[in-house]
């Protein structure tokens, strides 16, 4: 076995304090509420947190929780999707015509569009589009090869191009 | 296209605002029944039962077979596990169960009366519920692994006990899991009860 030199453990809190308004967005446009958003934050938080001891690697620090936020956004809508038999958010999400709080109707149609893609492309679209991550840092976030995350956000962005002109 | 997409997403993004965001806090994990904490020990008596592997000492078989007899999110009373080719339960005799057997084990289950209802599940659904329960972990463990099984409903208040002692010895069957009382033990207050010695409402100690 290879022996490994000791290493400063990772700094959990300071990593979630600085990123955590970036991780409630990344969850929001995944769940689509802001309520579950800020949970999901939470909750990866306190599990990073109390298993922190096995975080070593700080350069991967982030992926890891970036990780941690993307797998509790997939727990909320396979929980909504259990509960309701399809993936519904428990209130209006902020793409929709009931909230304000976005401006534009050709936003909210590239959100719903976005929405209804298969769940891999939507994550890879919203690693690239919204965090600006390369495909390497997209690929440690999902936890999958580099090459499926260019083939993945090439056919997102195909599907959603059709999505869209669909609908106009 | 793309810069649309940034668009949107930078908006819906801006709807967070930092100030608003309620403080974090490292609280202890929340002590639940989670399927993938349960004691390994039992997991290990367990996978051995259920064998999907004539040899139950690797994690992930163990694991496999914890979820077999868990019945996964379903939550079913009883799970009756169907012998496959080369499975090693001596009421097997290496032999796949034939389709009358099956048949058979059917007509059984249907004239039980303390049964509510009852479904067949094929190696293939076992599979494909274990991968989406995980996705990344264990994939040294193939759809082969799985086997079919009836997974049962009891009527409010009904026992296992006698439906269990009746199709277990049916040709065939591999074995049979109480799987309600198995989650009850494997829960947090199983687990306290057993430290106590109040262990009392399942009766099939024998299965394990």
């Amino acid at each position: 076995m290879e022996l490994l030199p000791p290493r400063a453990p990772v700094d959990v809190a300071a990593i979630f304090a600085e990123h955590q308004a970036g991780l409630v967005r990344l969850a929001l446009i995944m769940v689509g509420d802001r309520a579950s958003a800020e949970d999901v934050v939470q909750e990866a938080f306190a599990r990073t947190h109390a298993g922190r001891g096995r975080l070593r690697d700080p350069d991967r620090a982030l992926a890891y929780v970036r990780s941690a936020v993307l797998n509790g956004c997939r727990s909320v809508l396979r929980r909504r999707a259990t509960v309701f038999r399809r993936p519904v958010p428990y209130e209006p999400p902020v793409w929709s015509a009931e909230s304000a709080a976005l401006v534009g109707e050709d936003r909210r149609e590239v959100l719903r569009a976005l929405g209804a893609l298969p769940r891999r492309q939507r994550e890879a679209l919203t690693l690239r589009y919204y965090f600006e991550l390369a495909d390497q840092e997209i690929a440690e976030t999902m936890r999958i090869s580099a090459s499926t995350v260019r083939s993945t956000i090439a056919r997102g962005l195909a599907a959603l191009g059709r999505a869209l002109e669909e609908e106009s | 296209m793309e810069d649309r997409l940034r668009d949107a997403l930078a908006s819906a993004g801006a709807t967070v605002e930092t100030e608003t965001l309620q403080p974090l806090t490292a609280r202890r994990r929340r002590i639940r029944v989670d399927l993938r904490l349960v004691a390994v020990g039992l997991a290990v008596v367990l996978a051995g039962a259920i064998a999907l592997r004539p040899v139950p000492e690797d994690r992930p078989v163990m694991m496999a077979g914890l979820y077999l007899a868990a019945d996964g999110r379903s939550r079913a009373d009883v799970s009756i596990f169907l012998c496959k080719a080369e499975a090693p339960f001596p009421n097997c005799g290496g032999e796949k169960i034939t389709a009358q057997e099956q048949a058979a084990v059917e007509d059984a289950l249907k004239a039980r009366p303390e049964i509510e209802s009852y479904v067949f599940k094929d190696l293939r659904t076992a599979y494909t519920n274990f991968r989406r329960e995980f996705p990344d972990d264990f994939e040294m463990i193939t759809e082969a692994d799985m086997p079919d099984s009836f997974r049962v409903n009891l009527k409010p208040d009904a026992e296992a006990a006698s439906l269990i002692s009746a199709v277990e010895v049916l040709p065939g069957v591999a074995n049979v899991i109480d799987t309600k009382c198995l989650m009850e033990r494997a829960g947090f207050l199983g687990t306290i009860k057993g430290f106590l010695g109040l262990r009392d409402t399942c009766a099939t100690a024998d299965v394990y």
